[in-house]
């Protein structure tokens, strides 16, 4: 079989070597022939040769029927259709642009929303058999007085867990921390480590291009486990030049001297993209019995053959022990696992599968209108065709053209289309950047080519609708005696046009209400007031090395000395330093106490909130509101009395019919922790998003740090309220910085507008790509309204004509024309509103503050959609009212 | 003139195998022999003999090769492949059964 494939091939590439042997063998039998003639018959030579040839019978035809034994017939027939689908494309240059151009803003939307989702979320993550990676979390139900549907673990869970777990080869647990590195230069670089147990490296089946990983030794003795550490691959070539001599000396990190002992390799990073240490993690003796702990996140590695549905249920009935064991603490609150690459995508996963299935509805509107497209130039062609299969052109072939017609026009619409989406892909990177997980992962590749390439035979496929719609109506005998003289005709071809114009201002309407949703779905998010002033406010994060900043005196003095230089600066107006910054924020999530309220019993709900630290300025720098009392005085000092402000929601919490001030709180850890007084309560403010539920929260100054905190807190942001533009004041804030330290790196310096703005960086993409396919849509259905009308009108002006000569007014054209366009809209405008009805239910999670049958924007898009209907009406109505009855009646004789 | 006779549907095939099975031939050799060995009853069109030559090629059960002839000119020559010639066995066993059966209804009485 491959051979006759192979000389098939050989017959197509090697033609006209193929037609030289053929001639040589007629032309050798031919002489062959006449010589045996003179020997035989006697006859002179030229006759011999003309009885010869008339023997043979026409050469010509003996290629012809060899040509067909070898398939080749078949092919030439192939590319002579599309040389001609070449040809016709060139003839109507207007569809021809038309049809390219929405064929490539359908593919290239298509192709560019794939590789999003495909390098987003399909593509495996970076480790080896990434499939059998999982994560295990934590869960409390609101049964546990908690409602956190993800959340860390405690020691003890873990390493019971650890010690019961038979489905995965390994877990491990780790958690992160910020990270100050001195580099060889003397400068500080900020960055991300992350104490993880030493098996880490194993689960993920990572090992080092350098030295080693620690030893469960060295997590054991490094108490906290701090002596060694394992270097990234980008941080060693930045701090360390790539240097392998690295290996064995001692780094100052966080201000203490650790020992390298490895590098990993290129591209690694867990659990982070920032993450560029790791260090060995050992719990102390508290830490290993109090299971209400949670600080730690846990990755396992599936044992071969295990599933994960396995491990869940080996696991379920591990959580079923542990609630009889420990019904105070795990009633509302068990682990649960989920793979791996969950833990990245799947919150951007119901976006992304939203714009992919958006994107999908616009492709679908693109085909719809190319075939309507095709089946415009069917019609004109009508006689053609008939002619055509009058002599002869068998039916197949016919069909045939056209799909060659619409393979052809995918073909160059796909092509751009992939231009397009290089092009979009760009953008993506730019815009997208902050809101897309595994962004980097992003682009067009083998496997967004291959989809592109499906996409376009989905394509073609559709259009071949085009030629059996079309064909239906070109017999000889129907076509040959419809002359365009009727009047009134095509009327049962339209209906199809009619119908799919109908189906394309459906699929419109749905892509449109789903923008419309989250268009207002982001007004209300942007709507929700954050608890701060954002306007004129610049930020910038430090983060001072323990080494160099041993005791919280030293942090302290630090800080406020920065924050007094910030205040004091040309242009600023107030200053104050604090240690989460709203939007962003990371859960502190610390267990609080309240004096005179009894500790929660066993079983009973938690209290726990945020604890923040701030210094006196910080309230008045952001703009927070103080709803009662006061915020922190510089005489709020360690040798004064404990001070606490709380928000509001704590307040409301205990106290919801009297006031908070004057009542004491304190961390619940240790008894010894002594008691902060309330001084004053302050608005809420949101800390990690916008759509978040606000928690309970109090703030301790800065000066009184030690008294809640055995370890000082080094990381804090600095606000400064300026007069005018907050970005001029940029520079001036890297000086103050310096004269307090000149090594202290400046971290993510922007203005507090930015922050806000980069915590709806997600909906705000979801918003503008949906946008754009709303806009797309409309605009293909309005052209789709607009083809089908004018040339309606284009076929009837001689009707028109007649009507108006007979005495028909303006308002009974209008009325003609309009009414099967208006038709049509209302008709497509009914199916789009029903199945938006159940299709927006699935962006049910991705809207805030907006139901997904919201009559606003149902309504708001009807409206739209009739407009546009409308609009695409106008210009055909007008040609159909200016019809010249004279010229109308003449033409065409 | 002699008398000539249509070839049968499908039996140019078994008859071009049959010229080559006595050695490799090229296309006029192989049409000289049929007459030849018919006595000149059979005439093979070469309309249908090139094609039939070509198809036998594509089937893979002959092959071609450009030699000399011996009047020293240049010519394909076309041989039987293993397959073909397991072909012609098969088909003259299937040919011999068809004949004696047509014989047979032809000889009834």
């Amino acid at each position: 079989m491959p051979d006759r494939l192979l000389r098939r091939l050989r017959a197509l590439f090697h033609r006209r070597e193929m037609e030289r042997d053929m001639d040589e063998e007629v032309r050798f039998h031919v002489e062959m022939e006449a010589n045996d003639l003179v020997r035989t018959e006697g006859l002179s030579g030229a006759e011999a040769r003309r009885r010869a040839l008339v023997a043979f019978g026409g050469d010509d035809h003996v290629r012809e029927r060899a040509r067909d034994v070898y398939g080749l017939r078949r092919i030439e027939d192939l590319i002579q259709d599309a040389r001609q689908a070449l040809r016709m494309m060139r003839r109507a240059p207007g569809f021809t642009v038309v049809a390219v151009l929405t064929l490539a803003l359908g593919i290239g939307a298509t192709t560019a929303i794939f590789s999003v989702v495909d390098g987003a979320l399909l593509k495996p993550l970076p480790y080896p058999e990434s499939d059998r990676l999982v994560s295990v979390w934590s869960r409390f139900l609101p049964e546990s007085g908690f409602d956190f549907p993800q959340f860390p673990l405690s020691p003890p869970e873990y390493s019971d867990y650890r010690a019961h777990t038979q489905t995965l080869d390994g877990v491990a647990a780790y958690h992160g921390y910020r990270a100050t590195v001195l580099q060889s230069d003397g400068t500080a670089l900020p960055t991300r480590g992350v104490a993880s147990t030493t098996n880490l490296f194993d689960v993920l089946g990572m090992h080092p291009v350098l030295g080693r990983t620690p030893h469960e030794a060295e997590a054991l003795a490094g108490g906290g486990g701090s002596g060694v550490v394992v270097l990234g691959h980008a941080l060693w070539r930045r701090a360390f030049a790539g240097d392998s001599s690295v290996i064995g000396r001692a780094v100052r990190i966080n201000g203490r001297a650790v020992e390298v002992i490895g590098v990993m390799p290129a591209g690694f990073a867990y659990p982070t993209a920032e993450t560029e240490l790791w260090s060995p993690l050992a719990f102390d003796q508290d830490e290993q019995l109090n299971r209400s702990a949670h600080f730690l996140v846990a990755v396992g590695r599936l044992a071969e053959g295990a599933d994960i549905d396995r491990a869940r249920a080996e696991m379920d009935a591990l959580m079923v022990q542990w609630k009889a064991e420990y019904p105070d603490v795990h009633t509302g609150h068990f682990l649960y696992m989920q793979p791996l690459i969950d833990d990245i995508v799947a919150e951007a996963r119901p976006a992304l599968l939203m714009l992919l299935g958006a994107v999908g509805f616009v492709l679908l509107i693109v085909c719809t209108n190319v075939v309507n497209l095709l089946l415009a130039r069917g019609e004109a062609r009508q006689r053609e065709l008939a002619v055509r299969r009058a002599i002869g052109a068998n039916r197949m072939r016919l069909v045939r053209q056209f799909l060659v017609e619409g393979a052809v026009l995918s073909l160059v619409g796909g092509l751009a289309g992939i231009a397009l989406a290089y092009l979009a892909i760009d953008m993506t990177h730019t815009l997208g950047a902050d809101s897309i997980p595994r962004a980097g992962n992003i682009a067009v590749d083998g496997r967004v080519l291959l989809f592109s390439t499906g996409v376009a035979m989905f394509c073609t496929l559709v259009f071949a609708v085009a030629p059996a719609l079309a064909l239906s109506a070109a017999e000889p005998h129907t076509m040959m005696g419809d002359e365009s003289r009727s009047a009134t005709s095509g009327a049962g071809r339209l209906r199809w046009r009619n119908a799919l114009v109908a189906a394309q201002v459906a699929l419109a309407v749905v892509v449109v209400i789903g923008a419309g949703l989250t268009l207002r779905s982001f007004g209300e998010l942007t709507a929700v007031d954050p608890g701060f002033d954002a306007d004129r406010v610049l930020v910038a994060g430090l983060s001072l090395p323990s080494g160099d900043y041993a005791e919280s005196a030293d942090v302290v003095r630090a800080y406020e000395n920065l924050v007094d230089r910030l205040a004091n600066l040309p242009g600023a107006r107030s200053a104050g330093a604090v240690s989460t910054l709203p939007l962003g924020g990371e859960a502190s999530n610390i267990d609080f106490r309240i004096d005179g309220m009894p500790p929660p019993a066993p079983g009973e709900p938690a209290t726990s909130g945020d604890m923040i630290v701030a210094d006196p300025g910080y309230a008045a720098a952001m703009g927070i509101d103080i709803i009662e009392g006061r915020f922190f005085e510089p005489e709020d000092r360690i040798a004064g009395m404990p001070v606490a402000v709380v928000n509001r929601r704590l307040a409301r919490m205990f106290w919801p019919n009297e006031s908070a001030v004057g009542k004491r709180i304190r961390i619940a850890r240790d008894a010894d922790i002594p008691w902060l007084t309330i001084v004053g309560v302050i608005d809420d403010v949101q800390f990690r998003t916008l759509s978040d539920d606000v928690r309970p929260a109090w703030y301790v100054p800065l000066a009184q740090m030690p008294l809640s905190l055995g370890q000082p807190a080094r990381s804090f942001t600095v606000a400064i309220r300026t007069a005018g533009e907050p970005a001029a004041l940029a520079s001036s804030l890297r000086d103050a910085v310096r004269a307090i330290d000149p090594t202290l790196p400046v971290i993510r310096m922007r203005p507090l507008e930015h922050v806000v703005a980069e915590s709806v960086a997600t909906p705000r993409f979801t918003m503008a790509m949906l946008g754009l396919f709303a806009a797309l849509s409309l605009i293909l259905g309005a052209i789709g309204i607009y083809g089908v009308l004018s040339h309606a009108v284009a076929r009837r002006t001689r009707e028109f004509g007649i009507r108006m000569a007979l005495g028909a007014g303006r308002r009974q054209i209008t009325t003609i024309v309009l009414g099967p366009a208006m038709r049509i809209v209302i008709v497509g405008l009914a199916i789009g509103l029903a199945s938006a009805l159940l299709a927006t239910r699935l962006m049910r999670g991705l809207l805030f503050g907006v139901s997904a049958t919201d009559p606003v924007t149902y309504a708001g898009v009807a409206a739209v959609v009739c407009t546009v209907g409308i609009a695409a009406c106008v210009l055909p109505l007008w040609r159909a009212l200016t019809a010249d009855p004279v010229r109308a009646l003449r033409a065409d004789g | 003139m002699t008398e000539r006779a249509d070839l049968l549907q499908g039996t140019l095939d078994l008859l071009i195998l049959k010229t080559l099975v006595l050695g490799p031939l090229h296309g006029w050799g192989i049409s000289k022999q049929l007459r030849n060995l018919s006595d000149d009853v059979l005439q093979v069109n070469q309309g249908s003999l090139y094609p039939a030559l070509y198809r036998l090629e594509d089937r893979g059960l002959i092959e071609a090769e450009w030699g000399i002839s011996p009047e020293g000119r240049r010519a394909k020559f076309y041989q039987l492949t293993k397959t073909g010639r397991k072909a012609f066995a098969s088909e003259r066993k299937n040919w011999r059964v068809f004949v004696s059966a047509v014989e047979q209804v032809l000889g009834a009485t």
